[in-house]
């Protein structure tokens, strides 16, 4: 008897529609799967066998053989155990759906036409025939819903992220039994999940564990963080060890504007592949610092493998990429970087498939001046080599530095400055002013496609930047003495802009010009010593 | 030519040879000290000059060695052959010894007219009028010096010039950078010589500010000298190589060893005896208490030159050496002014000082009515207030915006304004400092054209 279970397949975040067909027939005994199954797929038959058979089911002791359709897909993963003890069920007659064989089209038609008003299934079974939870729920469950399904049975611990998805019944379930049993009456009487309420996650206030005004002093490059959060810059800050350069790092997600639902979505989706989603969370309402060491290889940094998965820039979707040790990283790890930065998103492509994640960050460098870290120190004495100095950071040149906005130096504290407990402002009302700006900014740039102010291609600078005439000169003359590129020079509009947008005023003045070069980067010029 | 002039060495040994001859000598006398530091200062000592030593020929110099070798194995005991260089001349030993020099001396004369008197020499000896003149005061003096760039030029600003080294680490601190840049570019708007070795750090600020003050005197003016540790075509250290090309276009290169000598730890206090002996001052910079680089300034106050350190922040590491220094009686050097001074440029020099310091702090005379009771009524230009902020020492913003009472925007939108038109600088660590050689913002004019800052004949 023949018997089949919609379930979805993905690839980096896109579903493809499968249907899990059983065919059981009396023959010698066998269980074969085809249709390009990767390995954890093959293996899915033992899962399956055990979980039926503990289940207190009986399992066939005929030639059984499952296709997953269409069959020149590949498929991974443990989703598929849970939709093929389910066919397999069906087909030997042990779970009936209601009014089954009437209702269903067979034959030639489309395939979103055959799983119209049909509930689909995802999971991975143990041998004991629970379901365990399976990664990316939220972007299968989309897919199902894109193809024509109504109801999704899938592990209790996925249940809340795809509840997300409108008009998509959720039966979240914790065994094989009650799998069937939701199969079996069609969705009638099952508990389904509830949409969880996204106005109350995204508006929980953050967690108070890192605050802005945790850090004494440094005004210098807090306010230099600001004007970079305000216009999504990208950032290169270098100072000796101990300096901060991390607390800074950790405490920018913070400042930035709270996530949007679809942003928050977005990022789900790609935590929720990664298998980054805590067990039970719906959303990940926090924008994500990602840290990842200097030993990453390109394929951790920027996604990739032979089942493509989002890299740690992916990760950072929305939020940012915190790189230490910036000169340290591989050379072809940061190449890798370049697009994602361009482009906001990673396209990987293999032989069949070519697989896009999102990622557009804000890239926060971290360097110490030289390889010990105190040169210019005026406490400690700097130990490295000139030579050493000069190789350490020739390492930076290159395209990369062209995508970093801004420059900030991170000097470690005096112990009086250090001491100083003046009142610092905190995150919420940096963030109040970081969000007022995004907005003046993407009122500006409507149309343009991008949006926020380091985004801007020469054009929207020329057509959308308004520059005093004092403003024009400042910077001619900056050109001339301070031998500044015209690339430079167009990054220090930008900058200019953004801080003109903090302040909320109509055009840039000398006084935002002035102020953007000071975080211009200096380059060769700068001293060793 | 050359074999004509072998043979006929060895006949007329004791005869007074060709001068050709002679200078063949001192090159390869010089190609020996490449090897053997200290061997030809010994000769010299031993011949009581130069002059006599240049007499010897290749076996008697071979046994000479080989006496010398003897008498420190034997130690003192057996050195009965101290009776000078003749006795020494029949000791067997050296026979093998000889045939090898004699051959390099022959290599050395085959190469004859390229240091004849050609337009730039790129070899002067003892015996030519170019040696430099200060080098013949020097215990051991170099028989030859091997030259590149302008040497013909330069041996003449050598001679006729002030001279003056500026020394120092080879890593130094920003302030250090900064020191030497300003002494050595003021000094050469004055019309001296500034030589250095052209190692990394001080040496080469050094140099890069003599050829940036220096530019614009004619084609063959010589901007700046450089004494090597290695020979004078090898470019060394490697990060150097476009400081280099420019040196050997607009100044000139001196080493007393060979062409193609590489550059060893140990051949660079020999440069630093040179340098000291081609100075009439020398510039500590910055060195840690035991430096090498700081050898220069020993060796001159062992030639009677006159030292000059500039101080640092006490306590510091590279402030030790210049510490040292100034401890043991050398004078202070805060700018070129101080040097000046000392070469006896006197009233000069002061006046043009003064009017340097006038163009960094600007309108600097009205600074009264701003700190009077006009202060609180007229908005202060903050300028003004970063500026005299910045007269104390380097600043990091954060201090300089509490010091000037604005936000950290305004402040660095003002120092962004200072520092275009090039009366402050970054200098790392979020950190300004007033920039002390004014020489983006000072009129080239004013620097360049200095009365009676131009050359100086007639050396004492």
């Amino acid at each position: 008897m023949l018997a089949s279970v919609p379930s979805e397949a993905l690839t980096g975040l896109e579903g493809h529609a499968v249907d899990v067909e059983a065919d059981v027939v009396a023959a010698a005994p066998s269980f074969s799967i085809v249709g390009l199954p990767g390995a954890a797929v093959q293996e899915s038959r033992e899962r399956v066998r055990a979980a039926i058979v503990n289940s207190s089911y009986e399992f066939p002791s005929r030639r059984i053989t499952v296709n997953l359709a269409p069959a020149d897909l590949r498929k991974e993963g443990p989703s598929f155990d849970l939709p093929v003890a389910l066919a397999l069920l069906q087909a030997t007659g042990q779970v009936r759906r209601r009014g089954a064989g009437t209702d269903e089209p067979r034959g030639r038609c489309a395939d979103d036409e055959r799983r119209r008003g049909r509930i689909a299934a995802v999971g991975e079974l143990g041998l004991d025939g629970s379901v365990r939870s399976v990664t990316g729920a939220l972007a299968i469950a989309e897919g199902l819903r894109r193809h024509g399904a109504t109801g999704l049975v899938l592990p209790a611990a996925n249940a809340s992220e795809a509840a997300l998805v409108a008009g998509l019944d959720v039966y979240p379930v914790r065994d094989l039994r009650e799998a069937a049993a939701v199969l079996a009456a069609d969705g009638d009487g099952a508990g389904r999940a509830a949409a969880p309420d996204v106005a109350d996650l995204l508006s929980a206030p953050p967690p108070d564990d890192t605050d802005w005004s945790d850090i004494a002093g440094q005004s210098q490059v807090k306010r230099a963080l600001e004007v970079a959060v305000a216009g999504a810059h990208n950032v290169l800050l270098s100072g000796p060890p101990g300096a901060g350069k991390t607390m800074f790092a950790r405490r920018l997600p913070g400042v930035m504007p709270p996530l949007t639902l679809d942003e928050a979505i977005a990022v789900t989706r790609v935590h929720s592949v990664a298998g980054l989603l805590p067990a039970g969370a719906a959303l990940v309402t926090r924008r994500a610092l990602r840290a990842p060491h200097h030993t990453i290889s390109s394929v951790g940094l920027v996604g990739g493998g032979a089942t493509p998965r989002p890299g740690e820039v992916s990760l950072a979707h929305l939020g940012v990429l915190f790189l230490d040790e910036f000169p340290e990283f591989g050379m072809s790890a940061l190449e890798g970087l370049r697009q994602p930065l361009e482009d906001g998103d990673v396209t990987i492509s293999r032989a069949l498939t070519s697989v896009c994640f999102p990622a557009r960050i804000m890239l926060v460098a971290a360097m110490n001046p030289c390889p010990c870290g105190y040169l210019g120190d005026r406490e400690r004495a700097c130990a490295c080599p000139a030579f050493r100095v000069r190789q350490y950071r020739s390492r930076l040149s290159g395209p990369l530095l062209d995508r970093i906005d801004l420059r900030i130096e991170v000097p470690r504290l005096a112990p009086d400055e250090r001491r100083r407990l003046d009142l610092d402002e905190t995150s919420a009302v940096v963030r109040a002013r970081v969000t007022a700006a995004r907005e003046r900014q993407l009122a500006r740039l409507r149309g343009t496609g991008a949006y926020a102010n380091a985004h801007m291609t020469v054009r929207h600078l020329r057509r959308l930047c308004r520059l005093e005439p004092d403003a024009v000169s400042l910077l001619d003359r900056a050109y001339e003495r301070l031998r500044i590129s015209a690339r430079a020079c167009d990054r220090v509009v930008k900058v200019a802009q953004t801080i003109a947008d903090l302040e909320g005023a109509a055009s840039i003045t000398v006084a935002h010009v002035g102020e953007s070069l000071s975080y211009r980067f200096h380059g060769d010029d700068l001293p060793l010593g | 030519m050359a074999t004509t002039c072998h043979s006929a060495e060895d006949g007329a040994r004791r005869d007074d040879p060709a001068q050709d001859v002679l200078r063949a000598r001192a090159v390869w006398l010089a190609e020996l000290a490449t090897w053997r530091i200290g061997f030809v200062g010994a000769l010299v000592a031993e011949c009581g000059g130069l002059d006599v030593a240049l007499r010897l020929g290749p076996g008697e110099v071979a046994a000479a060695k080989a006496a010398r070798r003897g008498r420190t194995r034997r130690s003192a005991a057996a050195g009965a052959g101290a009776d000078g260089v003749a006795v020494a001349g029949r000791a067997a030993a050296g026979d093998a010894e000889a045939e090898a020099d004699g051959s390099r001396f022959a290599a050395v004369l085959s190469r004859g007219p390229a240091f004849e008197a050609a337009a730039d020499p790129s070899v002067v000896t003892w015996i030519d009028t170019a040696y430099p003149p200060q080098l013949r005061e020097l215990s051991d003096p170099p028989p030859a010096l091997f030259l590149g760039g302008l040497t013909a030029a330069g041996l003449e600003a050598l001679a006729r010039r002030h001279v003056v080294a500026v020394v120092g680490s080879r890593s130094p601190s920003a302030y250090g950078r900064e020191m030497a840049r300003a002494i050595a570019r003021d000094l050469t708007a004055a019309g001296v010589l500034v030589i250095s070795g052209l190692a990394l750090g001080i040496d080469a600020v050094a140099h890069e500010a003599a050829l940036e003050a220096g530019r614009g005197r004619g084609p063959r003016a010589v901007s700046t000298v450089a004494v090597l540790g290695c020979g004078a075509d090898v470019e060394h250290p490697p990060s150097n190589r476009r400081l280099f090309a420019r040196v050997r276009a607009e100044g000139l290169l001196a080493s007393e060893f060979s062409w193609g000598v590489g550059a060893r730890p140990w051949r660079f206090p020999a440069r630093n005896r040179i340098m000291a002996g081609l100075s009439e001052a020398v510039v500590a910079v910055e060195g840690a208490e035991r430096s090498g680089s700081l050898i220069t300034a020993r060796y001159a106050l062992d030639l009677g030159r006159d030292v000059l350190a500039v101080p640092g922040e006490a306590g510091r590491r590279l402030s030790a050496g210049p510490h040292r220094l100034l401890r043991q009686g050398a004078a202070l050097c805060e700018s070129a002014r101080d040097v000046l001074e000392v070469l006896g440029y006197g009233d000069l020099a002061l006046g043009w000082e003064d009017r340097q310091r006038g163009e960094i702090s600007g309108d600097g005379e009205d600074d009264a009515d701003v700190d009077g009771e006009g202060a609180g009524v007229e908005t202060v230009d903050p300028a003004r207030l970063l500026m005299r902020a910045l007269d104390e020492g380097v600043q990091t913003v954060d201090r300089l915006a509490s010091a000037a009472g604005l936000d950290v925007a305004a402040t660095l939108a003002t120092l962004a304004g200072l520092e275009v038109d090039g009366a402050v600088e970054a200098c790392g660590g979020g950190a300004y400092r007033l920039r002390r050689d004014t020489g983006g913002a000072a009129p080239a004019s004013s620097r360049r054209e200095q009365p009676g800052a131009g050359q100086r004949a007639g050396r004492g």
